[in-house]
């Protein structure tokens, strides 16, 4: 298949935008990029080589299939009231092997792998969650704006605290 | 561990005053005497029936600091083993579960079955052992496994009472668990895993502790609040209706059912928007009014001593935890949902498991931030007592109206959800298991 270098350079630059907003604590500017009508999905695991596919019968760690249920979360951290979200870990997420699946007029699915490094402040200690992105991204002007995250975490024991940040 | 280094610990003055110490939380000493009496001396919750349906069916797990396998023979009936080799001591089982009609140690060959039976050692006609070799003595260590309501218990110390007696007034919530269906109950698919700073203690007390609930919970509540007024302006669409439930400081009640096991429950004022809430006129005519307010209409939390609780209230789910140290803990937890509900109430139940439960949802990692945060401060030994006299003059004895009214008979009794007397219970549990052993 012949590699299209501008979309796939274009496509990236758009996934470092998001992963730095996140450790920037940009929220705003992070939820800008997603659609009103989007999904953010972490599917659980079953066994050691089976996800959890089907949201509707299993369980996922987290779903959230409307623009609201994000912004759930962000005003969480703005509100003070959770004592978790208090002193938020110094976070660094990595990007990389971007690879466009599928692309037309409508849409483009990518999929990437990402590592997401915490330093947790209260438990003085270092974290990580890695695994895959799949993306489905709509063309938007002259970026994209995102309709589906899903992100599929391959080491899932959860030390304390997963959100939408930490990955 | 002697008696009087564990009963020193705990002041217990029934009307006056019932106090811990905080070494019970950090010290070294307790930590191992508790895995001794209590995790590997006492029934410890496993597994549910549904991991493992089938003839031929095992499932790993660790009771304490010991690896076992449950299985299922081609009868039905379950098993438990000590998940090491005879021979060399290497774990049998590698999988989290699996089916097999026998097991191959991966190290040296030798076959075991799903009830233990040694079937073959490797090469044993060149073995040349010593004459009073008998290959029956290498079938693996048996522990004991039973199971009530579908919820499966192990323990490592076959000598331990029957799982009936220990469960006491725990059945009786237990059975109203299951019955939300006539088809019983399944842990629906997707484990997750947590671990956090913070003996495990922590995990029995705040699973029935509704004195926290608006303050460690306020961001959830709020939100809770926030939705519902969106949804009522159809501003947009809620699909997780996020449950709020009534008061704790001043409604609802709490038990000390027995054995350590505890509970506590609160009306949910909007009942009607959980799984079992969709179905609440069929659920009426089944179980009958008073029975069907009880199992949809009030949140139950129900610890059963000392590593399992029953949620159910803003959705279905068994939490279970083992210690990894005095100060660490990890935590499995599962959504269970009625077998067969119609689709509506069970993504329903999933969305609201999903919102607040869990390492991943709303309301679980401030939970654990506050364990940790009780950690750290239980090494401050210069302030070592803490009470939970909270709701003393008003606890009771034996039961009241609401536990007559469904056939409960449990240790004690209070009024509001946020009162600390039930833990009375827990710890009296617990200084009779470390001081005496478990019967």
């Amino acid at each position: 298949m012949a590699i299209d270098l501008q979309l796939t350079a274009e496509v990236t630059d758009f996934l470092l935008e998001e992963a730095d907003l996140l450790d920037r604590r940009d929220w705003d500017s992070w939820l800008e990029l997603y659609e009103e009508q989007c999904l953010f999905w972490i599917p659980a695991w079953e066994d050691d080589d089976v996800l959890c596919e089907d949201p509707d019968n299993e369980v996922s760690l987290i779903y959230l299939d409307d623009k609201n249920r994000l912004k759930d979360r962000v005003w969480r951290i703005n509100s003070g009231l959770s004592s978790s979200l208090i002193r938020m870990p110094r976070m660094a997420h990595m990007v990389s092997n971007v690879r466009i699946k599928e692309a037309s007029a409508e849409r483009i699915l990518v999929h990437a792998k990402f590592q997401a490094n915490a330093y947790k402040l209260d438990e003085h200690r270092v974290d990580f969650f890695f695994g895959d992105y799949h993306y489905e991204l709509l063309p938007k002007g002259d970026s994209f704006s995102i309709k589906t995250k899903k992100v599929i975490i391959r080491n899932d024991i959860i030390p304390r605290q997963l959100d939408f940040f930490s990955v | 561990m002697k008696p009087e280094d564990v009963k020193w610990r705990i002041i217990d003055k029934p009307g006056e005053t019932f106090k811990v110490h905080r070494s019970i939380y950090t010290d070294p000493e307790i930590y191992k005497a508790e895995l001794e009496e209590i995790f590997e001396g006492n029934w410890i919750y496993v597994a549910h029936d549904s991991q493992l349906p089938n003839a031929n069916d095992y499932f790993t797990t660790m009771v304490g600091r010991q690896p076992v396998v449950i299985s299922r023979d081609d009868e039905g009936k379950l098993h438990g083993f000590i998940n090491a080799c005879t021979h060399r001591g290497a774990k049998i089982c590698r999988k989290k579960k699996g089916n097999a009609k026998n097991w191959s140690c991966p190290y040296h060959g030798w076959v075991f079955n799903p009830q233990g039976e040694i079937l073959d050692i490797k090469s044993l006609d060149t073995a040349n052992y010593p004459d009073g070799f008998q290959k029956s003595d290498y079938n693996l260590t048996p522990i004991k496994v039973d199971s009530y309501a579908g919820f499966i218990f192990a323990s490592i110390n076959t000598e331990v009472q029957e799982l009936e007696d220990h469960l006491a007034g725990a059945k009786v919530f237990m059975d109203m668990f299951s019955e939300q269906s006539e088809q019983g109950l399944e842990i629906l698919p997707g484990t997750s895993v947590y671990t956090h700073h913070g003996n495990w203690k922590m995990q029995a007390e705040n699973g029935v502790d509704g004195y926290h609930l608006d303050v460690v919970h306020a961001s959830y509540l709020t939100l809770a609040g926030m939705r519902a007024k969106e949804a009522a302006e159809a501003a947009g669409g809620d699909n997780i209706k996020a449950i709020q439930p009534q008061n704790p400081d001043t409604t609802g009640g709490n038990y000390a059912l027995g054995n350590g096991h505890v509970m506590i429950w609160i009306d949910i004022a909007n009942f009607r928007d959980r799984g079992l809430g969709l179905q609440y006129d069929s659920l009426v005519e089944r179980v009958g009014e008073h029975r069907a307010k009880w199992m949809a209409g009030r949140l139950r939390q129900v610890m059963i001593y000392p590593n399992v609780i029953l949620f159910d209230g803003i959705s279905t789910q068994m939490r279970h935890w083992r210690p990894l140290s005095q100060d660490e803990t990890e935590v499995t937890v599962n959504c269970i949902a009625p077998v067969g509900e119609p689709a509506e109430s069970r993504k329903r139940r999933l969305r609201q498991y999903e919102d607040f439960y869990g390492a991943s949802g709303l309301a679980t990692p401030d939970d654990l931030t506050e364990f940790d945060a009780c950690q750290e401060g239980y090494y401050g030994a210069k302030s070592p007592w803490q009470d939970f006299d909270r709701g003393m003059k008003s606890h009771q004895m034996g039961a009241d109206d609401d536990a007559r009214s469904i056939g409960l008979e449990p240790e004690s009794s209070a009024e509001r959800a946020a009162d600390e007397s039930l833990y009375h219970g827990e710890y009296r549990q617990w200084v009779k298991l470390l001081s005496e052993g478990a019967d």
